[in-house]
C-alpha cells in the first residue's frame, strides 16, 4: 500500500510540471496562475510571427541533425571495433569514450570555450556547438549501438565475404541492415539531447542563439511566457515522439536478428 | 588421388603464440578429410587459414596447384559453413542461399536456389524467414548456400556440434550421402572423434597446433602412432612392458599379463630401449563366463566397477601387478549373466590386439 502511494505521489512530482505546459499554453491570460481563464491558441499563433524564433529554431535543427549523423558515425566506429576485434586497453579506451556522459555539462562546457576562443583561437558559431554536442552525444550513440553489434553473430560478415563479397559490401549488405534499427534509435537520441541542451549552447553559441538559449532569454519578459509555454508544449510532444520511436525500432531490430532484449534506455 | 589442396611448412602466430606448427598436407580432390583435435590445438585455425580468414606467418596454401598467398576470401575455390551457420536473419531462405549468386549473374537463381534446396532436404522452404527455422534446418540452409556455388572445396567448421545427439547422427549420414553426390572435397572440423571416424576418408589428428597423426579411421583407431592419439580416439587400457628387440618383432614381458612375443607391426613406431607401454581397447578384452572356454591368454581378476548400457556392459576389472583396473566391453548376448561387483572373473585377451608404444615417446 504505501508503495503504491509512494509511486503515485512520485509520478506527479516527475510529470505534474509538464503537464502544466499544455494547459497554461492553451490559456487566455498573460499571467501563469490559476484560475484558468478560458482557452485560446493565441500563443501558437504569436509564435509562427516572431522572426528572431524562427531564427533561433533553424540554428537548434541545424545543430541536432548534424549531431545525430556525426555522433551516430563515430559510434558505429567505436561499437564495430568494441564488438568484433579485440585490441590492447579496450576496456580502458572503451570507458575514457564513454566518460562525457558522467562529466558535468557546464565543466565540459566553460573547458570547451576556453579551448575554442583562447587556445584555437577561433570564433563561436553553430560548428563550435555541434563539435560539443557530438561530444556528449557520443557515448549515448556507443551505448546503443553496442547493443546493436553486440547481440550481431561475427560470423555474418565472414559469411558475407566468404559469398563472394567484399568487405565493405558484405558490411552494407548484412551487418547495415542488422544494425539499421540500432543506428536510427542512436540518430534520434542524439538529435533529442542536441536539441534542448542549453548549458553547452549557452556558453559557445555566437551571435545567434539556439531555441533553449532563446527561451532563457524570453524569460526576463513576463509577457512572453505563454510563449515559451506553448513552444515548450510542441517540443515535449516531440520528445516524446522521437524517443518512442527510437525505442520501437531499437525492439524491431532485437526481434529481427532473433534475440532477447537486453539494453537500451527504455 | 588427385592433390587439390597442399599445405607446406604452415605455421601461424599469434604475437608470442604459436597456434601452427610446420603444418605439410596433402588433401585429394574429393576427398572427405576431417581435421579432429580437442580444443585449442588449431584445427579451426587451419580451417580458416584455408578459407582465407586467416594468413599464415609463414609456409605456403595452394588450392588447385593455386598459390593463395594474398587471395582474399571472397576469391577462393572454397566455401565454409559456420559453426554459427551464420544464416542471414534479415533475409528469407531464399535470398540467404542466393546470396553468393550476386556476383554470378550467369547462373538462374531461381532454379539455382530449387535445386540446392532439394539437395539439402528443404525443398519449398524458399519464402520461409531465416530466423523462424529450427538448428538443423539453418544447418541445411548454410549447406545449400555454400554449395549452390559449386566450390572446389566445402568447409565445414564444427557443423554438428550445435545438434542434439539424435539430429547428430541423422546429420552425419546425409553429410556422407551428401557428399558422395557433389563429389567436391569436405574438411570437416570436429572435436569429436566419433563423428570423424565414421565421416572421413581420412582424419589429421591435431595436438597443440602440430598433426599428431594423419591417417584412415581404420588406421588410426587399430595403430594409434602414440599414446597421445590413443587416448584421444576411444578408449585404450594402458601397461607397462619391459621390451627386447626379437627377430620378427619384440618379446615383451607386460605388467599384469605376463611374457609375450608381437610382430614388429603391432608398434607403429620402432621402439628403442626396453620401457615400453601396451595398448589394449576395452573391445579387445573378454570375460570369460562360467561353462565357456578359450584357447587364449587367460589373466585372473575381479569386478571393480560395473556399467549396464543396454547393448553393452562396462567391467572395470582388477588384476594382479596392475594399479588402474582394466577397462573391457562386453556385449550383452542371452545366457550371459552381468556380474556383481566384487566377483572373481577371467579376463580372455589375445596378444594380437596389442599396440606397442615406447614409454618415453
Amino acid at each position: 500500500m504505501s508503495l503504491r502511494v509512494y509511486t503515485i505521489i512520485y509520478l506527479i512530482f516527475l510529470y505534474a510540471p509538464i503537464a502544466l505546459l499544455p494547459i497554461f499554453a492553451f490559456n487566455d491570460a498573460t499571467i501563469i496562475a490559476f484560475p484558468l481563464s478560458g482557452g485560446t491558441t493565441k500563443w501558437f499563433a504569436e509564435m509562427w510571427t516572431t522572426k528572431a524564433l524562427h531564427t533561433a529554431v533553424q540554428n537548434s535543427l541545424f545543430i541536432a541533425v548534424m549531431t545525430s549523423l556525426l555522433s551516430t558515425l563515430l559510434g558505429i566506429c567505436a561499437a564495430r571495433a568494441g564488438a568484433m576485434y579485440r585490441f590492447p586497453m579496450k576496456a580502458g579506451i572503451m570507458g575514457f569514450i564513454m566518460l562525457p556522459l558522467v562529466l558535468p555539462e557546464i565543466i565540459v562546457a566553460v573547458s570547451l570555450l576556453i579551448v575554442v576562443v583562447q587556445i584555437l583561437d577561433l570564433g563561436l558559431s553553430n560548428w563550435t556547438i555541434i563539435a560539443a554536442h557530438v561530444l556528449i552525444c557520443t557515448p549515448f550513440s556507443i551505448a546503443i549501438l553496442n547493443g546493436a553489434f553486440q547481440n550481431l553473430d561475427p560470423s555474418m560478415e565472414e559469411a558475407a565475404m566468404d559469398l563472394g563479397e567484399s568487405r565493405f559490401s558484405a558490411f552494407r549488405l548484412v551487418t547495415l541492415p542488422l544494425v539499421m534499427p540500432g543506428i536510427i534509435a542512436s540518430m534520434l537520441i542524439a538529435f533529442t539531447i542536441s536539441l534542448d541542451e542549453f548549458i553547452i549552447a549557452f556558453f559557445l553559441s555566437g551571435s545567434s542563439p539556439t531555441m533553449p538559449v532563446y527561451i532563457w532569454g524570453l524569460l526576463r519578459f513576463p509577457q512572453s511566457l505563454p510563449v515559451v509555454m506553448a513552444l515548450g508544449t510542441i517540443l515535449v510532444a516531440l520528445s516524446i515522439i522521437l524517443l518512442s520511436i527510437a525505442e520501437i525500432l531499437r525492439r524491431r531490430g532485437m526481434a529481427r536478428a532473433g534475440v532477447t532484449d537486453k539494453g537500451g534506455f527504455l | 588421388m588427385k592433390p587439390l589442396i597442399t599445405l607446406e611448412g604452415v605455421n601461424k602466430y599469434y604475437g608470442d603464440y604459436h597456434a601452427l606448427r610446420d603444418i605439410d598436407l596433402t588433401i585429394g580432390e574429393g576427398e572427405f578429410f576431417s581435421l579432429l583435435g580437442p580444443s585449442g590445438c588449431g584445427k579451426t585455425t587451419l580451417l580458416r587459414t584455408i578459407a582465407g580468414f586467416e594468413t599464415v606467418s609463414d609456409g605456403l596454401v595452394a588450392i588447385g596447384g593455386k598459390d593463395m598467398a594474398g587471395v582474399p576470401a571472397n576469391l577462393r575455390p572454397t566455401n565454409m559453413v559456420f559453426q554459427s551457420y551464420a544464416i542471414f536473419p534479415h533475409l528469407s531462405v531464399a535470398e540467404n542461399v542466393a546470396f553468393g549468386l550476386r556476383k554470378r549473374p550467369d547462373i538462374d537463381k531461381r532454379t539455382a536456389v530449387t535445386e540446392a534446396l532439394s539437395m539439402v532436404g528443404l525443398a519449398g522452404y524458399e519464402k520461409r524467414a531465416a530466423h523462424a527455422l529450427s538448428g538443423g534446418q539453418r544447418q541445411r540452409v548454410a549447406l545449400a548456400r555454400a554449395l549452390i556455388l559449386k566450390p572446389k572445396v566445402l568447409l565445414l567448421d564444427e557443423p554438428l556440434s550445435a545438434l542434439d545427439k539424435k539430429m547428430r547422427e541423422q546429420m552425419q549420414v546425409e553429410l556422407i550421402k551428401l557428399q558422395r553426390h557433389v563429389g567436391i572435397t569436405f574438411i570437416l572440423v570436429t572435436h569429436d572423434q566419433e563423428e570423424a571416424l565414421v565421416m572421413s576418408d581420412r582424419i589429421a589428428v591435431m595436438f597443440e597446433g602440430r598433426i599428431g597423426q594423419l591417417a584412415d579411421a581404420e588406421t588410426l583407431y587399430r595403430r594409434p602412432r602414440n599414446r597421445q592419439v590413443a587416448e584421444f580416439i576411444g578408449k585404450m587400457n594402458f601397461l607397462e612392458a619391459d621390451v627386447q628387440p626379437a627377430a620378427e618383432g619384440y618379446d615383451l614381458r607386460v605388467a599384469g599379463l605376463g611374457a609375450v612375443s608381437v610382430a614388429a607391426a603391432q608398434a607403429p613406431e620402432p621402439v628403442h630401449g626396453s620401457a615400453g607401454v601396451v595398448g589394449l581397447r576395452p573391445e579387445t578384452l573378454n570375460l570369460l563366463f562360467d561353462g565357456e572356454t578359450t584357447k587364449q591368454m587367460l589373466v585372473d581378476g575381479q569386478v571393480d566397477e560395473v556399467v549396464y548400457y543396454g547393448d553393452m556392459t562396462y567391467y572395470d576389472v582388477r588384476i594382479q601387478g596392475v594399479e588402474k583396473p582394466l577397462n573391457i566391453a562386453m556385449k550383452n548376448v542371452i545366457g550371459r549373466p552381468v556380474l556383481d561387483v566384487g566377483a572373481p572373473t577371467r579376463v580372455v585377451w589375445d596378444p594380437r590386439a596389442l599396440v606397442l608404444f615406447d614409454r618415453n615417446g
